[in-house]
């Protein structure tokens, strides 16, 4: 005789609990990854030493939106998103380990479904509707996806093309603070941005040097 | 004295509880309209499907050397080619009212026919917020994680639109916070910036949405700007960076009770009844798709939410 199994009650069925106000919809998406894009990341540097970060965005399951279609159908927005070179992270990928289905639904009045991501958190306090972020949850979420192998290394050119760029800033910056005077607002940027350089470089000398393939000998 | 006739006394018999108002006050909502930084493609109404395929071609070939011996034809360049493709899809927004609030209505009350005429501002919000949606997939970036949104973000936009040779007007579309942000780093500028007139008027209050052309791009502040990883997703782009299709409605659907078609509008709205218990409804449609319509086209900013 099969036992009948009833489903538990939830915290977010009970009677009691908290829901959202009716807001604006947050749709669901999916994170993906391009190989042109990092982010340097100071805090992550501090942690664990490793401060390019994969730049992640979100890919919106968004009818009508980057060839999503009726229903969420998004196989087309998954061709268009790959033929441009994005990798999409697969929410339920085993290798995302306690990362995996890294999108909630939070209870909500209204008919607008409201998704965020794990990272982000939500009350209502007076009324308002405040959201926080876990910045160090999302940064070894990041760190976690290429030591995983699931996004790969940054590679050398891309690197230093990042690190020529803030390089190319803080040059723009010294010559307006030398040519336009006093300007305590730029001088504070030159100051960040030239910490933010000198870590990029740092970690570039850093870095161990490649493994030297054997020369090959013609036969 | 004695048997004043006053409000507090005999105000519940002779004077009601209170008037209720015919204006209507409307709660602050953002209804920027991105549509006219957007190129459409077409339109699918009475087309026979519900995608669009525009061809994209590269007409990026210099003419080279002929060959020196006069003899030997030159070789065909393989002409650059793709396509977007846009399909449309269904966007609704639908609201239900009682008989007996619609019965007991007076002149100028909220009911159904001002909630049909008020269709227009839901596609546009849906629209602005499918635009936005589109910004993350550009892959060149400009990225400030954590850090407010400052001049130096928007110049180096402009920078990768350059380089890029983008053609056009540029459009940068900022969530409400980066706009302010980006604000207040003006009033901050050094050099021949703070001697344009533009960047000494970015001081003063601004109405919701358009907020004026800065180092030459139109700047557009909507509270439809997407976040992700504790960032706004803001974008630049110039023409044809984002585009977009819709599929206009020909005539009535079967069976419905037009409320409004406007000729050409991708929006129309239309009753329906409910007998028992007594209901009545009005709902609104739109067909449309958006997408990215060339990669290089556009540039993502990535500033502190």
């Amino acid at each position: 005789m099969a036992a009948i199994v009833g489903t538990r009650q939830t915290p977010q069925d009970s009677p009691g609990s908290e829901r959202l106000p009716p807001i604006r919809t947050r749709p669901r998406y999916m994170l993906m990854w391009h190989p042109l894009r990092w982010d340097w990341s100071t805090e992550s540097y501090e942690e664990s030493g490793v401060g390019w970060l994969p730049n992640l965005s979100p890919l919106f399951l968004t009818p009508g939106c980057n060839g999503v279609g009726d229903g969420n159908v998004w196989d087309l927005a998954a061709v268009r998103t790959r033929k441009a070179g994005w990798q999409i992270i697969m929410p339920d990928d085993p290798r995302l380990g306690t990362h995996k289905h890294y999108m909630q639904r939070l209870p909500a009045r209204g008919r607008a479904a409201v998704w965020a991501s794990i990272w982000e958190s939500v009350s209502v306090l007076g009324g308002q509707v405040r959201w926080q972020h876990d910045d160090a949850g999302y940064r070894a979420f990041a760190r976690d996806l290429v030591e995983s192998g699931i996004v790969s290394p940054m590679d050398d050119v891309t690197r230093d093309a990042m690190i020529q760029r803030m390089r190319e800033r803080c040059e723009t910056l010294e010559t307006r603070i030398a040519t336009g005077g006093h300007n305590p607002s730029a001088e504070r940027r030159l100051e960040r941005q030239q910490a933010i350089l000198a870590a990029m470089e740092g970690a570039s000398d850093d870095k161990p040097e490649p493994k030297r393939r054997g020369k090959r000998v013609e036969a | 004295m004695a048997n004043e006739i006053t409000y507090t006394g005999s105000g519940a018999n002779l004077r009601a509880a209170e008037v209720f108002n015919r204006l209507i006050h409307e709660d602050l909502v953002d209804r920027t309209d991105l549509r006219a930084v957007c190129v459409k493609l077409g339109d699918l109404g009475g087309s026979g499907s519900d995608t669009i395929v525009t061809p994209r071609v590269a007409y990026d070939d210099a003419m080279s050397a002929a060959n020196t011996d006069e003899v030997t034809a030159a070789d065909n360049t393989a002409l650059g080619n793709a396509a977007i493709t846009l399909s449309v899809a269904q966007q609704i927004l639908a609201y239900s009212s009682s008989d007996k609030l619609e019965i007991t209505g007076g002149a100028g009350h909220l009911d159904l026919e001002l909630l049909a005429q008020r269709m227009v501002d839901g596609y546009v919000l849906r629209f602005t917020d499918l635009v936005c949606a589109a910004f993350p997939s550009f892959t060149a970036n400009v990225t400030s994680s954590g850090v407010d949104m400052d001049v130096d973000d928007l110049i180096a936009a402009i920078d990768i639109m350059e380089q890029a040779v983008v053609p056009g007007q540029l459009a940068c579309a900022l969530y409400t916070v980066q706009w302010t942000d980006l604000r207040n780093s003006m009033r901050g500028e050094g050099g021949p910036a703070q001697y344009k007139e533009d960047v000494q008027g970015a001081i003063m209050a601004q109405q919701p949405g358009y907020k004026g052309r800065y180092y030459g791009v139109d700047i557009i502040a909507t509270d439809s700007v997407t976040t992700a990883g504790g960032n706004s997703l803001g974008a630049m782009w110039g023409a044809g960076g984002i585009v977009y299709a819709e599929a206009s409605p020909t005539g009535r659907m079967p069976g419905a009770i037009a409320a409004a078609v406007p000729a050409g509008s991708p929006v129309y709205a239309e009753f329906a009844r409910t007998a028992d218990p007594g209901l009545s409804q009005v709902v609104g449609h739109a067909f449309v798709a958006v997408g990215i319509g060339e990669d290089a086209r556009g540039v993502e900013i990535i500033t502190d939410r």
